[in-house]
């Protein structure tokens, strides 16, 4: 997104902090746990050990010897980085399980003039087609409900109104006070050079919902990239171009043998679009 | 319906599988009559080509009869006999608008995986690999084809399948090389691989006016064929004779105007420097052998221009650039916009001016694809082209 284009749509960037991310960020912060107890006991044994690799084999009573205290420091450099590892969270025990916003952004090129595209954007109703984390979206008016499918059959469900309407130009939505869901995005149209069509940029910004709920919303949005939107832009310029959402079909072998393949076809997971 | 599966390296197989469906309005499903086993086919067959998944259908050869056509297609009957181009185009991106159809913006539903690797991604083709779509190929009994309303190209009847086949890439792939040349009178232009994609090329580079064709190629038989089949004035076997030398000799020191790589990727050659190419691909430090390129670019003469065809996936080392910049050379490639090329191409096959056929060494049934491969691969038999059929 142009530097231009980015303020215009984010006016939300200066509200206030939502409480429920201000509480999701607390939990990266240093907590008496028994496993961080351990853990700091740990790097503070390791690193002792480290640097008087005896001190705690004379303490045990254990005799001195050259292979003996290089061993020791060995193994307490492994104990100290370990037990490190886990007091930053990196088995995942006291890893947030969210820690803010997620910003997103991404553009493509779509060989239609700005009114085509802004046309078929502005029909809230026809995001669900390219967008694939979203289910429905019902229009009513300046506002509408958006509903998200979510691990283990959840749903969520928020309800957004339009902050701008610039036909051909631009379009920005944001969510409602009271949706399970703090979000907004937009998008900007404009003529590509040498009449390729329109340069489309998108940007989406998400706060994630407390509880429950929240914990669901993270597992699914913990790795929500930019190559996310990108795909969801580039079955958008399918649809516009093509009139249809480009799908390879299954190789026969694959329903064969059971497998599915990474077609982000209209309806893919949230989980899968990231080339891997 | 049966379907030739790539299984692993040097593994394919004829299996049994699941008929294809029509999925979108602008599809067809093509049942086939004859299918080829492309050069290119054997950089999947030697596992070079990353990402092909065991039981994928292989094959973007292949020409057939309509037999399912789904709503959108109205340019096309049911019971009309097509040639499929191999890239899959929509013909409506701005990359289509501009005939430049193995560059499709929208045929390529993993896109973001050729991103990865390319920086953009190209158009998807029938049977090479998920990096370029994952789709189902042509060496099958049926085939689903997508975009059905702008790829096929209707063949009259009288003309034989063996004489139209090629359309769906290796006589397009050889005229573009020969068209990459910008050939002007006088010309003499040197073609490194006489497969089936060079001796087009050299019969091509003659139709385009070409004063003189250079084939080289280390097999007896595919110079032979090049020499008088193709239009070759001069062939140069690289097992017997150093290739620079033989060109400055055959040019009396300019360099060929321009050369032509189909070679590819697995080229063969001579030396220290080839022999440290295969270490570095065995080691996966490179993942093409640049032998002929490099040839190429040392024999090229100022000015001209380099025309490259033959497959290349990935990365190489000890690449001339200084040899490029200093003597201004030109390198053009891509992969055939074959759709662009279809109807030009079929003219001149019905006016007699080129039969392309005459790279056909080896007809077998489709059920024999396995042992089609090998030949080919081991050019047994003096294999240059295995043509399937598959009703």
């Amino acid at each position: 997104m142009s530097p231009e284009s980015l303020s215009d749509v984010s006016p939300i960037h200066s509200r206030k902090p939502r409480r429920q991310s201000e509480l999701f960020a607390q939990t990266v912060e240093f907590k008496h746990t028994p496993v961080n107890t351990l853990a700091l006991l740990g790097v503070g044994v390791g690193l002792s050990q480290v640097v008087d690799p005896m001190l705690l084999a004379r303490a045990m009573g254990i005799k001195q010897s050259r292979a003996r205290s290089w061993a020791l420091r060995a193994s307490g450099l492994v104990l100290a980085l370990v037990s490190s590892r886990a007091l930053s969270g990196g088995f995942g025990r006291t890893r947030a399980p969210w820690s803010g916003n997620v910003h997103l952004t991404s553009s493509i090129t779509v060989a239609k003039s700005p009114m085509e595209v802004y046309s078929y954007w502005r029909d809230f109703s026809n995001l669900p087609r390219f967008m694939a984390h979203l289910q429905t979206v019902t229009v009513e008016g300046e506002q509408s409900t958006w509903r998200a499918r979510l691990p283990a059959n959840m749903q969520l469900e928020w309800r957004a109104e339009l902050t701008a309407d610039m036909p051909a130009e631009r379009i920005m939505w944001r969510t409602l006070e009271g949706s399970q869901l703090v979000s907004h995005g937009g998008v900007s149209f404009r003529p590509a050079p040498g009449n390729r069509g329109t340069e489309i940029h998108l940007s989406l910004t998400f706060e994630p919902p407390a509880g429950r709920l929240g914990r669901a919303f993270a597992t699914l949005f913990r790795n929500y990239s930019n190559a996310h939107i990108q795909a969801d832009l580039r079955r958008f310029k399918q649809l516009m171009e093509t009139g249809e959402v480009t799908d390879a079909g299954n190789q026969p072998a694959e329903i064969q043998f059971g497998r599915s393949h990474g077609n982000a076809g209209h309806g893919a997971s949230m989980q899968e679009g990231r080339a891997s | 319906m049966k379907a030739n599966c790539w299984m692993g390296k040097h593994k394919v197989s004829v299996q049994d599988v699941p008929d294809p469906r029509i999925i979108s309005p602008r599809d067809a499903i093509v049942k086939v009559t004859s299918t080829a086993i492309c050069g290119s086919d054997l950089h999947l067959y030697d596992g070079c080509i990353p990402s092909m998944k065991r039981g994928d259908i292989i094959g973007h050869e292949f020409m057939g009869e309509i037999v399912e056509l789904g709503s959108q297609v109205k340019n096309l009957s049911i019971g009309d006999r097509v040639v499929v181009p191999f890239p899959i185009a929509c013909g409506a991106c701005n990359a289509c608008e501009r005939n430049l159809f193995s560059l499709c913006e929208n045929s390529n539903p993993n896109a973001a995986l050729a991103e990865e690797l390319w920086g953009h991604s190209p158009a998807g083709l029938f049977g090479y690999s998920h990096l370029l779509g994952g789709y189902a190929g042509g060496q099958a009994e049926y085939v689903r084809v997508p975009f059905a309303d702008v790829g096929p190209l209707q063949i009259p009847s009288h003309l034989p399948d063996e004489q139209v086949l090629f359309l769906s890439d290796i006589f397009p792939t050889g005229y573009m090389a020969a068209e990459m040349c910008e050939i002007k009178p006088g010309d003499v232009i040197a073609v490194w691989g006489a497969g089936p994609v060079g001796q087009l090329a050299i019969a091509s580079a003659r139709l385009l006016g070409a004063e003189r064709v250079i084939a080289i190629d280390c097999h007896a038989y595919r110079l032979k064929m090049a020499k008088e089949k193709a239009g070759a004035t001069d062939v140069i076997n690289y097992e017997k004779a150093d290739v620079h030398e033989a060109l400055m000799e055959l040019t009396a020191g300019r360099g060929p105007d321009a050369c032509i790589d189909a070679v590819g990727m697995e080229a063969h050659g001579h030396g220290p420097l080839f022999a440290a190419d295969r270490v570095k691909q065995a080691l996966m430090i490179e993942t093409d052998r640049p032998t002929v390129l490099r040839q190429a670019i040392r024999s090229c003469r100022n000015g001209g221009i380099i025309s490259i065809v033959g497959v290349y996936g990935g990365f190489i080392d000890t690449f001339p650039i200084g040899a490029i910049v200093n003597r201004s050379l030109t390198l053009k490639s891509g992969q055939c916009h074959v759709q662009r090329y279809l109807r030009p191409l079929l003219a001149r096959i019905e006016s007699g001016q080129i039969d392309p056929s005459f790279v056909v060494t080896h007809v077998l049934p489709l059920e024999q694809a396995a042992r089609g491969y090998e030949m080919f691969l081991n050019k047994e038999d003096g294999c240059e082209k295995v043509v399937l059929k598959a009703a």
